[in-house]
């Protein structure tokens, strides 16, 4: 666990078995192994490794989000972005000796899924000052005097204004106003940013996504506004990151 | 010593030349087809079906035909086959990787030509799903495009642009030999070798030139295939060159996809027919005292292109030693079954496991009018009902009943071929839908240019559509191609009974040799590929258009005797 992998093509992320020999993790790399485990019975049971379909299936359920979670050390309230999850199970040949192990890797993606490489070690990266790489924030534009509704999705190192926080709702009729979409997030934005309070200069930011005929509402922190010139930060919120207005 | 030459007044007097027949009534507009048809006769006719040597055209020819062709691929811009995916398994032998958008959707609607250097580990390469090495004669076009791409200053790996020019180029030399091989005067050669090349020039088959598929090497393969059958029957030069030619072209054809195996009965056959000078001294063997034969100077046959062959001459009590003609031909068929079935032991089980899915779950089943009788006569459990209609990525596919192993256990390509032979009946909506497929050899989906060509996205090109649209317009009638095939079939018999000339016996190879392959892609590759593996039968049916236009060239010009020459 823990090994880089250097994962360049569609077909070395969806090849069944371990496509690439490891790389030192402070070289480039695109995927690092986030863990490791068996294949359960009655799969396991079989002489001969069963076929794409049936591994993948397998092994999707194994390689989970709360695993990788745990790995990333990311908090309850912490979103993120751009992780793509890969699993290799063994060889052919390997698991015909005997190997059952499957292999969880975490991959940085841009948008269209195109693997980023990176040097970093992810492991507890959430807890650290290189998290904002990871972090899911929005960039809103400006209309009238206030923002849009919706943001377009950027990690935290780039230019946003506001930043995610892992609490998601369906816009109902509850939710209509403003200032009922900021009372139902009040209580997850003093979780992620581990205050009682709101600290001064910034302010719920919830966006709103469309999809389709669905509507939800992303609850998001973000810099407070001049009325003038909207603002924008790069970094992150979160306690253990850092970050600067822009 | 008795020479084997059967008597030459005889045969000088049988030696022709061909012009329109006369027509019956002499009217206005009678007379002005006729003299129509006298002209175009005299300037395209196939003249006499001799084989004079025309070195200096055919290298013409085939010049400008890969120029041609070069040209109709590059300018004004380049054009290609956008990679549905596949290309990966083969070029990435060759240790490389493609260029290209990671989603599926920005990567199929254009050419992404560039490939760089890559090193693979496990099973990166390979075939999808089990990383099994893939091979095809297509590597050799691919090796040759990598080995060019620097010196056309497109970067140190592969560009696929390369490869249209290698392509191109030995399609040239094809169009070279082919003008070489075929009977009769040089206009009317040069004539059949152009239309040759516009069928190759239509996008839905040249396109293929500038992509990562296997089927330019099935394209070409075909095409070296036709020309080396027509030199074999000729019967120039040894003969056991022109078949050693023939297993060469047939071995490249062979290798370039799996369904491609599919030739080797109709190349079987083709060789044991055997060429019209071996014949003739099969039976010349059979009418003289042993150790009496001589050969010709070029160490073919002693007698003249149109002779008659001595039939009918071996007095009564001698043994007839026919069985020598077929030496070198057996020994080309042996060679050619065992490379078939070399590259047939070579192929991905799991593209084996996956074509015989299709076929079960995607072909037979949905249109069954009793699934579950059908799974009974398979061997295979009726839970496997819900499967019906399913690719094996479908939600509902077979690969997750627990009782899948079973049908590794009970499918096989002989029980599959089996059902087929046992329910004939399930032929006739097979075969529909297999005209269909092929009277649509668009792949609508892959886009023609490259990314930064400010065309759209998926937009095809259609700069040839002479088969495109020959193929639209029978669409309507789709009868029309059984019947283009059938005319073709009759008409090369027709040919090589009456005028002993190989053009004729090439038509009746292409045509079951597009049967052959029609059908092996029907019942072996299955519902979910049949659009995209029909594109080889699609080009052997449309060079049915050349060889018809060659058959009706010969068949409507009569015979005229010969001045005769001492």
């Amino acid at each position: 666990m823990g090994d880089c992998h250097l994962i360049v093509s569609p077909e070395q992320f969806d090849a069944v078995s371990e496509p690439s020999p490891p790389v030192a993790c402070g070289d480039a790399h695109t995927a690092q192994t986030f863990k490791i485990t068996q294949v359960p019975t009655p799969l396991a049971g079989r002489g001969t490794r069963p076929g794409q379909q049936e591994l993948k299936t397998v092994t999707a359920r194994l390689c989970d989000v709360a695993s990788l979670r745990k790995y990333l050390a990311a908090g309850e309230r912490d979103g993120t972005t751009g992780l793509v999850i890969a699993a290799y199970a063994p060889s052919r040949d390997d698991w015909e000796r005997g190997a059952r192990a499957v292999r969880c890797d975490v991959l940085v993606a841009a948008k269209d899924g195109t693997p980023l490489a990176t040097t970093l070690d992810l492991r507890g990266v959430m807890a650290g000052p290189d998290s904002a790489t990871l972090r899911l924030c929005y960039r809103q534009e400006p209309v009238g005097s206030g923002l849009s509704d919706d943001g377009v999705d950027v990690p935290c190192t780039e230019p946003h204004t506001g930043e995610d926080i892992s609490a998601w709702f369906n816009l109902d009729g509850s939710m209509t106003t403003p200032a009922a979409r900021n009372a139902r997030c009040l209580p997850y934005a003093l979780q992620f940013l581990g205050a009682d309070v709101l600290p001064a200069g910034i302010v719920l930011r919830p966006v709103i996504r469309t999809v389709g005929n669905a509507y939800t509402v992303r609850c998001a922190v973000g810099p407070l506004q001049s009325q003038s010139s909207p603002s924008t930060i790069t970094g992150t919120l979160a306690p253990a990151g850092g970050q600067k207005h822009g | 010593m008795v020479e084997a030459r059967p008597d030459a007044s005889e045969t000088r007097a049988r030696a022709t030349t061909f012009a329109p027949e006369p027509v019956r009534r002499k009217s206005g507009t009678v007379e002005a087809l006729r003299s129509a048809a006298a002209y175009l006769a005299r300037m395209f006719g196939p003249g006499e079906l001799g084989s004079p040597r025309v070195r200096g055209v055919a290298g013409l020819s085939g010049t400008v035909a890969a120029l041609a062709m070069i040209l109709r691929l590059f300018l004004p811009e380049p054009v290609g086959m956008a990679d549905q995916g596949s290309g990966h398994q083969l070029v990435c032998s060759l240790g490389l990787r493609n260029v290209r958008p990671w989603g599926y959707q920005d990567f199929a609607q254009f050419i992404h030509p560039g490939w760089v250097p890559q090193q693979y580990y496990g099973e990166g390469c390979g075939f999808p799903g089990s990383g099994e090495p893939v091979y095809s004669s297509q590597l050799l076009l691919l090796w040759l495009g990598k080995w060019l791409t620097p010196v056309f200053g497109w970067g140190s790996g592969l560009d696929t642009r390369a490869v249209g020019i290698v392509c191109c180029v030995i399609f040239g030399a094809l169009v070279a030999g082919l003008v070489v091989a075929l009977p009769g005067r040089t206009l009317f050669r040069v004539l059949i070798a152009a239309l040759v090349t516009l069928v190759m020039a239509d996008g839905v088959f040249s396109d293929f030139f500038v992509s990562p598929y296997a089927e330019p090497a099935a394209f070409l393969g075909t095409l070296a295939l036709s020309v080396a059958l027509l030199h074999y029957w000729n019967g120039r030069g040894p003969r056991w060159a022109s078949a050693l030619m023939v297993v060469f072209a047939a071995a490249f054809t062979v290798w370039a996809k799996p369904e491609m195996v599919s030739w080797l009965p109709v190349v079987a056959f083709a060789l044991l027919w055997l060429p019209v000078g071996a014949r003739r001294r099969a039976e010349a063997e059979r009418a003289l005292p042993e150790g009496s034969l001589r050969e010709g100077p070029d160490g073919g046959p002693a007698t003249a292109v149109g002779e008659a062959p001595a039939v009918g001459l071996a007095p009564p009590g001698r043994a007839p030693r026919r069985w020598r003609a077929f030496v070198v031909p057996a020994a080309a068929v042996v060679a050619i079954a065992a490379v078939a079935l070399a590259f047939l032991a070579e192929q991905p089980k799991r593209a084996t496991e996956v074509n015989l899915y299709n076929t079960v779950f995607a072909t037979i089943l949905p249109s069954s009018p009793d699934p579950a009788e059908d799974l009974e006569w398979l061997g295979l459990d009726r839970s496997f009902l819900t499967a019906a209609g399913s690719s094996m990525d479908s939600i509902n596919s077979a690969v997750y009943n627990p009782r899948y192993p079973q049908f590794g256990e009970q499918i096989n390509l002989g029980k599959v071929a089996a059902f087929f032979v046992t329910h004939p009946e399930r032929l006739i909506g097979l075969g529909e839908r297999g005209i269909s497929a092929l009277l649509t050899p668009e792949f609508s989906y892959a886009g023609s240019y490259l990314a930064d060509s400010g065309q759209g996205p998926g937009v095809k090109e259609r700069r040839v559509p002479l088969v495109l649209g020959l193929y639209t317009a029978m669409k309507a009638a789709p009868v029309a191609l059984v019947g283009l095939h059938f005319l073709t079939l009759l008409l090369g018999f027709a040919v090589s009974a009456r005028r002993s000339s190989g053009i004729g016996r090439l038509a009746v190879v292409m045509v079951t040799g597009c049967w052959a392959q029609f059908w092996v892609v029907l019942m072996m590759e299955g519902q979910p590929g049949i659009h995209s593996q029909m594109i080889v039968a699609g080009f052997m049916s449309a060079l049915c258009v050349p060889l018809l236009v060659a058959l009706v060239s010969i068949l409507a010009s009569t015979s005229r005797p010969q001045p005769q020459v001492s």
